[in-house]
């Protein structure tokens, strides 16, 4: 695991970041262990106090579960793990809608360049199959 | 207290090397001294009654009777008693010096052991001492080995052999160094000690302020002499009032108090002037 | 913790601290920052009694410092300060004998992490290898508190990596570590707090989580403000 961190944002929410998306896109998998608080600190090279941090939000967020003395593992319930691919979709979009309102470009013309995009990078896909 | 005895165990063995050398040395000239001795004299002897045709009463009539006492005053038992003082009086302020100027800055290590600070004060100067003893006690040791080389050049009827108590005695230095009398001894260890004391906290006020240190260590140690020998200036005023042995008792009383104040000066400077 | 309160420390007519004042927590890592000069070794060795200071007070855990502090304390310096001649395994075993608190299997382990050899003597050993060795005695004793000045200084990428390892290890697990630095960028991350220094005081102390999380900046933004601003 390897995660470029921005120097700007508080390193405990880019660690929760990563694990969201590792989860929606099926990277992790419901009910699997993860590394130990100082394993996590020694692979990511950040202080093992931030990653204590992130797992408690995490923990709170039932995005992992801890059983007494066991490893923590990812949390088994589906609604979470659909919920987490949700919020991360939504959040993109949202991103994604309040960049191009500021450009005020018309919609049609959005969808259109949305679908184009889209289709090059399926081509794209495609020919690394090949 | 056991880490006191490491502490010294630790000193002693820094400077065995030196002290190693330092002891081969004083046996090598002093057996060079008896060599040429006995060589000279086996000479003189086959001079006298070879060539000359002398009896054995006339040459002992001329010479005496020849013993390893005639050079036990001699320059070549003089020369390795100076060399072993100038060195080890060189070590009295170069076994705190080492530990700033060496190679590398030990004096961190020694300053962070759990140990009272005092205590690395105690074990250099108990090093010391124990450096001073076992160097007298090697020169009395090597005396009668000495006096073997004689003993295989000369032949007996030639010979005055002495005892180890003789040699002793007829060793200017050894009779001072190691008085007959108890009490001797204490006074001459006392001043020693007390010395080696004051020349300790003179290197540690220096340790301590640096360059103005040099001049604060300098006025302590004259300040120091001059209570050491105030006695006499007291005499000088007092036309002679005092018995001679009354002036040395006055000394050593200074000489002890002052050693107190050493030690618990160089105790505040340990634990709150010190600089690395 | 350890606490500096309005510590001031002259020397001759020169003010190398003028009123410091910060805290230093067990289970985290507090980095002083500052150029040069800034009095940042000085800090450390006023700590450690190794320098005398005129004003103030410094505590750990609520107390002055003693000799049985030392079993409770370490000052890794930014110098070797074992005797050239000696072997590492002797630096070990001068180690075990005055300290109770000397860890021998973990002096072993660090030993193996930074792949040292026990015979390689101090005189022998490369920069980078030298901070290590300083390193690993500070780090092998089981000491609440861990003092470091300048562990990256001076030595290569690859030396800097493996030392930069030892901060999220389970080495300073639970301990309270104090590092000076000049260069913070490798150790950004690892750090919980920033301490920054200038003419011998504290300009701005900080916990680097909460500055990126409330203000958005990172410790070198805040640097910049403080230093350049």
């Amino acid at each position: 695991m390897a995660i470029r961190f921005d120097k700007r944002e508080a390193v405990y929410i880019q660690v929760i970041r990563h694990f969201k998306e590792q989860i929606a896109i099926g990277e992790m998998k419901s009910g699997q262990e993860i590394p130990s608080r100082r394993e996590l600190a020694q692979q990511l090279k950040i202080n093992p106090n931030t990653v204590q941090r992130a797992y408690k939000e995490m923990e709170e967020e039932g995005l992992i579960y801890t059983d007494g003395n066991k490893p923590s593992i990812i949390t088994k319930e589906t609604e979470r793990i659909e919920a987490i691919r949700e919020s991360l979709i939504t959040e993109a979009i949202d991103q994604f809608v309040d960049r191009i309102t500021s450009l005020q470009i018309p919609k049609e013309q959005v969808f259109e360049l949305v679908q184009l995009k889209l289709n090059e990078l399926g081509e794209e896909d495609e020919k690394n199959h090949d | 207290m056991k880490l006191f005895g490491k502490l010294v165990n630790f000193e002693f063995r820094r400077f065995l090397p030196i002290y190693i050398s330092l002891l081969t040395i004083v046996f090598l000239i002093e057996s060079v001294g008896v060599l040429s001795y006995s060589f000279m004299m086996k000479s003189e002897i086959t001079e006298s009654i070879v060539k000359h045709g002398l009896s054995k009463e006339q040459f002992l009539q001329d010479h005496g009777f020849i013993s390893i006492g005639n050079v036990l005053s001699g320059f070549m038992f003089t020369l390795p008693i100076v060399i072993a003082a100038v060195t080890i009086f060189i070590y009295i302020l170069f076994i705190w010096y080492r530990d700033w100027l060496g190679e590398n800055t030990f004096i961190y290590r020694l300053l962070m052991l759990p140990v009272k600070r005092i205590q690395l004060f105690f074990s250099k100067g108990v090093t010391i001492l124990i450096f001073v003893f076992g160097l007298i006690a090697f020169q009395v040791a090597i005396l009668p080995a000495l006096q073997v080389i004689l003993k295989l050049i000369i032949p007996v009827d030639y010979r005055l052999d002495l005892t180890t108590q003789g040699l002793i005695r007829s060793f200017y230095y050894l009779k001072f160094l190691l008085p007959e009398n108890f009490i001797d001894f204490v006074i001459n260890y006392g001043f020693g000690t007390a010395f080696v004391i004051v020349l300790f906290t003179m290197t540690l006020i220096e340790r301590s302020y640096r360059f103005k240190g040099i001049f604060i260590a300098a006025f302590y140690g004259i300040s120091a002499l001059i209570l050491v020998f105030s006695p006499y200036i007291l005499q000088g005023i007092m036309q002679g009032y005092f018995y001679k042995n009354e002036l040395l008792w006055m000394q050593f009383s200074i000489a002890i108090v002052l050693s107190i104040i050493s030690v618990f000066f160089s105790n505040h400077l340990l634990n709150r002037k010190i600089r690395v | 913790m350890i606490k500096l309160t309005g510590v001031e420390k002259r020397y001759g007519r020169k003010k190398i601290l003028n009123g410091v004042t910060f805290e230093a927590g067990k289970g985290q890592i507090t980095c002083l920052i500052g150029i040069n000069g800034a009095g940042k070794t000085t800090i450390l060795q006023a700590v450690m009694g190794l320098t005398p200071y005129q004003k103030g007070e410094i505590t750990i855990d609520g107390e002055k410092l003693s000799p049985k502090m030392m079993e409770k304390i370490t000052y890794i310096p930014d110098a070797m300060t074992l005797l050239p001649k000696m072997r590492i395994k002797d630096a070990f075993q001068f180690m075990a004998d005055f300290y109770q608190n000397w860890n021998e299997k973990r002096a072993k382990e660090i030993l193996n992490f930074f792949k040292l050899q026990e015979d390689e003597r101090i005189s022998q050993l490369s920069k980078g290898n030298t901070a290590k060795v300083n390193l690993l005695m500070g780090l092998a004793m089981d000491a609440d508190y861990i003092l470091m000045d300048e562990p990256f200084s001076g030595i290569d990428i690859f030396s800097r990596e493996q030392i930069a390892d030892v901060f999220s290890s389970h080495l300073v697990e639970d301990r309270g570590v104090i590092i000076t630095t000049h260069e913070i960028s490798d150790i950004e991350h690892l750090i919980d707090k920033a301490v920054l220094l200038a003419d011998g005081v504290v300009k701005k102390e900080f916990m680097t989580e909460q500055i990126r999380e409330d203000e958005g900046k990172s410790v070198i933004d805040v640097m910049r403000e403080v230093y350049q601003g």
